[in-house]
């Protein structure tokens, strides 16, 4: 998915403009309907019969109806009730006279008499169709029919209402102003569908670009989704049906008002894009199944699934533990059944004890077994549980030792090879030592002959100093590779490193000064007490004192800070390098890494891999920061409790013997 | 008379070089190259009075011929090997070596440690010389409080007054660690404070005067992070 150069601003702008043209066109839409469905009806010469659906003509025809039931009650000689006497007294005046209305009617029998009119001529029919010039509908109607009437009473009370509006509709009703409102609406309808069009235009274009966008934001690769998007996909989903399936009976509905029809359009077309950019966000990110509630459904029957799929898997396990389940229900059901009888009861008892001593047995055995791999996690190899033990793990046990048997191979191997390493390279020393004492001695012995080419005693100079070199670096060579080995021994005891620092500030004092270098320690004044071993911590010392006395920048000092951290005690080295230090810490302490590239110093480099190698011999460790110029070396080591140091100074015992 | 060393390396040309360096102070030299060899001279020569042995030599190595020599003889033995590790200097001495020098040596340091070696040879077979409660003697170090006078291997060092206090502290008490402060205490009679290295850099001074290798202390040594002590010798 690659990112988008939309920003965040022109989606934004883009939801205002369609939040504003979806109501727009709503708008549209339901001027469009109301122009056309509820004006569209009349045709040029007048109301027509499609022109029922228009509430006036449908209530007048109501009335015109009732108002006829009346009449022939009347006529058939009945006494009207008062409350029915006064509503036919009310009727509208078009029931009675057609004098002042465009509407005319004739009720007429299935034998095709006039019964009434509102036409008083002599033939109203005849009158009907020459005053609406032929355009007259017919509707069928029974009065007063109940259901259980006999068939011949139905057909003899069906009567036929015959309407019609005068051409033209020249006379001034209601009739006639809606027929002028609704030609000045019918003049709307272009500018109305061309303004709608737009706005669906406009909302279309919108929401493509939207849709293009959904889910991508300016800088992320992947999809993003919102809140709204984690909703279940089937809850919004049946929302936007059940709108859906309101929005015609409201929409083309003739009794809702168009403020009705136009919020509840723009409300639907707003769900159903909101939903339609959920879908096409979700889609995008691979979520829609995830978001959706049937996952939900479905999620516990996946788990079985998963259990089912394993458990098909291990069939070593299954059918014993299926048979083992089943047996021990047949065997509970059969009890049951007997359960009048003592003898079963007795069994049902015994047999409920047994299962239970053998869950025991299982489970003492499952935790031989786990405390194994604890200590075979732990380190402890070799044979880790006896097999007599578990039996009913025995093939488990006897993996676990054959596991536990190569690893120790396997470590002992390592370990051996460490050695044998190490012993390589200390022989290989021991035969290089021989011939190399041979050229220091007899480089030495020069001196003593008659040499006194200038020439001569320079070059033999230099193999003096280059033959001692070769030899400090065996030394140190030796050293490093038993030091990473491991292969020495550490006498942790507890010394007092503040006295340690001073004897080896004492011991380096006088060879840092010759470079031009001073030390400056700051140190707590009681005791520090630490575990370590006295030798090696001296040899770290040394090494970074040495190190200073042959990088650091002449004129200048080396600050060395031993503090109580409490748990640890921190001694830190500083000192500006003579050279430009561009290494990282971690390179500077692997071996042969020298803070000169060129190697034109001393040093075999493997002083700060010694001493980092010895710090982690004595539980302790060191690090090495790096400042432009400013090379700080920190050891931290365990402080120990301060014992008190009685045996120095109790004068029958002598200290601990680790003189060098 | 010039006294005679027997040099044992199956490196002739080593033994060549020792043999320069040693004949050059004077001594009278025999070689060796191995073992067998060297019991053999020393069988035919009564007037040996030290030997240099290495120890890997062929047919019969250094430690054997040491161990057979210690049999029936008590002159200086100085191991000399490539070999540097602890062990093996452990080895060496507890077989009956009198000193241990690595390869590759310095000649000044070999020297030095042989005419040490001879001197107390001679020395402890002809001493006492003078038995005056004033004189502390350990080792080849001796120590005379009346004369003010601190000799090694008969040879006079000559100390600053402190540097002689303490070592005649250290004599006092050999075989105990002290620390710097108790040192500074005892010797400045002061109250010592500070992470002050005095004490070190002084007992380094003495070490330079007093050791053969100022590395590798015979006398003086560091325990470190606890102190200093004089070793009982």
């Amino acid at each position: 998915m690659t990112t988008t150069r939309v920003s965040g601003w022109m989606k934004g702008l883009a939801v205002c403009l369609l939040v504003l043209a979806l109501p727009l066109m709503s708008a549209g839409l339901t001027a469009l309907y109301q122009i056309i469905f509820r004006y569209g009806a009349l045709s040029a010469e007048g109301y027509d019969s499609a022109g029922q659906n228009y509430e006036r003509l449908y209530s007048d025809l109501n009335e015109i109806r009732r108002y006829y039931e009346y009449w022939q009650r009347e006529a058939e000689g009945e006494v009207l009730p008062y409350g029915e006497r006064e509503a036919m007294k009310n009727a509208p005046d078009v029931c009675r006279e057609a004098e002042d209305t465009n509407l005319l009617y004739a009720v007429v029998n299935a034998q095709g008499e006039v019964l009434l009119s509102n036409l008083k001529g002599e033939d109203p029919l005849a009158e009907l169709q020459e005053l609406t010039g032929g355009d007259v509908a017919i509707q069928s109607f029974t009065y007063r029919v109940e259901e259980d009437y006999p068939k011949e009473e139905q057909t003899a009370r069906l009567r036929y209402l015959s309407y019609g509006f005068r051409t033209g509709l020249p006379v001034s009703d209601a009739y006639a102003q809606e027929w002028q409102t609704a030609v000045r609406y019918r003049s709307y309808l272009k500018p109305a569908l061309v303004f709608t069009a737009v706005c669906a235009g406009v909302s279309l274009l919108l929401f493509l670009f939207l849709a293009a966008v959904a889910g991508k934001r300016k800088g992320e690769e992947a999809v993003c989704l919102n809140p709204f998007d984690r909703i279940w996909i089937e809850v919004l989903l049946a929302g936007w049906v059940l709108m859906l399936m309101l929005t015609p009976d409201i929409v083309f509905s003739v009794w809702n008002g168009a403020v009705w029809k136009f919020g509840f359009l723009s409300l639907f077309l707003y769900g159903s894009l909101t939903l339609a950019l959920s879908l096409i966000r979700r889609l995008r990110a691979h979520r829609l199944y995830r978001t959706s509630l049937l996952r939900q459904v479905l999620r516990p029957f996946r788990a079985l699934g998963r259990l089912i799929h394993r458990s098909a898997e291990h069939t070593r396990m299954m059918p014993r533990l299926l048979l083992m389940i089943l047996s021990v229900a047949l065997f509970e059901v059969f009890c049951y059944g007997m359960r009048y009888s003592a003898l079963f009861v007795l069994l049902w008892v015994a047999g409920n004890i047994a299962l239970v001593l053998l869950a025991i047995w299982v489970a003492v055995q499952y935790d031989t077994l786990r405390l194994a791999t604890d200590r075979m996690a732990a380190g402890q190899l070799g044979e880790v549980v006896k097999e007599k033990e578990v039996p009913f793990f025995r093939e488990m046990a006897r993996n676990l030792n054959s596991a536990g048997r190569v690893l120790t191979a396997a470590v002992e191997d390592a370990t051996r090879s460490e050695r044998m390493k190490t012993e390589l390279i200390t022989n290989v020393s021991h035969d290089i030592k021989t011939p190399l004492t041979s050229i220091i001695n007899y480089v030495d012995l020069l001196h003593t002959t008659e040499v006194h080419d200038p020439r001569a005693l320079e070059y033999i100079a230099v193999l003096e100093r280059k033959s001692r070199r070769l030899a400090q670096l065996m030394a140190d060579l030796v050293e490093a590779s038993k030091v990473t080995s491991g292969n020495i021994t550490v006498e942790l005891e507890t010394l007092n490193l503040g006295e340690l620092l001073k004897q080896a500030a004492g011991e380096f004092e006088a060879r840092l000064a010759d470079g031009g270098i001073a030390l400056v320690i700051s140190a707590p004044e009681i005791p520090l007490y630490v575990t370590a071993d006295g030798r090696h911590m001296w040899r770290v010392l040394d090494n970074l004192f040495g190190n200073a006395a042959k990088y650091a920048l002449e004129g200048t000092r080396v600050y060395v800070d031993l503090i109580d951290d409490g748990a640890r005690a921190l001694l830190s080295v500083k000192n500006i390098s003579r050279d430009p230090l561009n290494i990282r810490p971690e390179e500077l302490m692997e071996r042969f890494v020298r803070g000169d590239q060129a190697r034109n110093t001393d040093g075999s480099g493997l002083g700060l891999s010694i001493a980092r190698s010895l710090m982690e011999h004595q539980q302790g460790s060191m690090s090495i920061s790096i400042d432009g110029d400013l090379f700080k070396v920190t050891l931290a080591l365990r402080t120990a409790p301060p014992v008190k140091m009685t045996q120095e100074l109790s004068p029958n015992s002598n200290g601990p013997d680790q003189g060098e | 008379m010039a006294q005679t060393i027997l040099v044992c390396d199956d490196d002739r040309e080593i033994a060549e070089a020792v043999d320069i360096y040693l004949t050059a102070e004077g001594y009278r030299v025999l070689q060796a190259h191995d073992g067998l060899q060297a019991l053999e001279i020393l069988q035919q020569e009564e007037e040996i009075r030290l030997i240099l042995m290495d120890i890997m030599m062929p047919r019969m190595d250094g430690v054997r011929a040491t161990m057979k020599i210690r049999e029936s003889r008590n002159i200086p033995i100085i191991m000399l090997s490539a070999k540097s590790e602890d062990n093996d200097k452990i080895l060496g001495l507890n077989i009956g070596a009198d000193d241990y020098v690595t390869k590759p040596f310095n000649p000044m340091e070999l020297v030095a440690r042989v005419k040490s070696q001879l001197r107390r040879y001679t020395r402890l077979g002809s001493v006492p010389e003078t038995t005056e409660s004033a004189v502390m003697v350990n080792g080849g170090l001796e120590l005379n409080d009346g004369a003010k006078r601190v000799t090694v291997d008969g040879e006079e060092v000559s100390l600053t007054p402190v540097e002689y206090k303490i070592v005649r502290f250290l004599m006092e008490n050999r075989g105990m660690v002290f620390s710097s402060a108790q040192i500074y205490e005892s010797v400045w009679n002061e109250f010592a404070c500070g992470a002050d290295n005095i004490v070190a850099v002084h007992i380094r001074h003495i070490r330079e005067k007093i050791e053969i290798n100022p590395k590798e202390p015979r006398y003086i040594k560091v325990i470190w992070g606890h102190g200093y002590k004089m070793e009982k010798l």
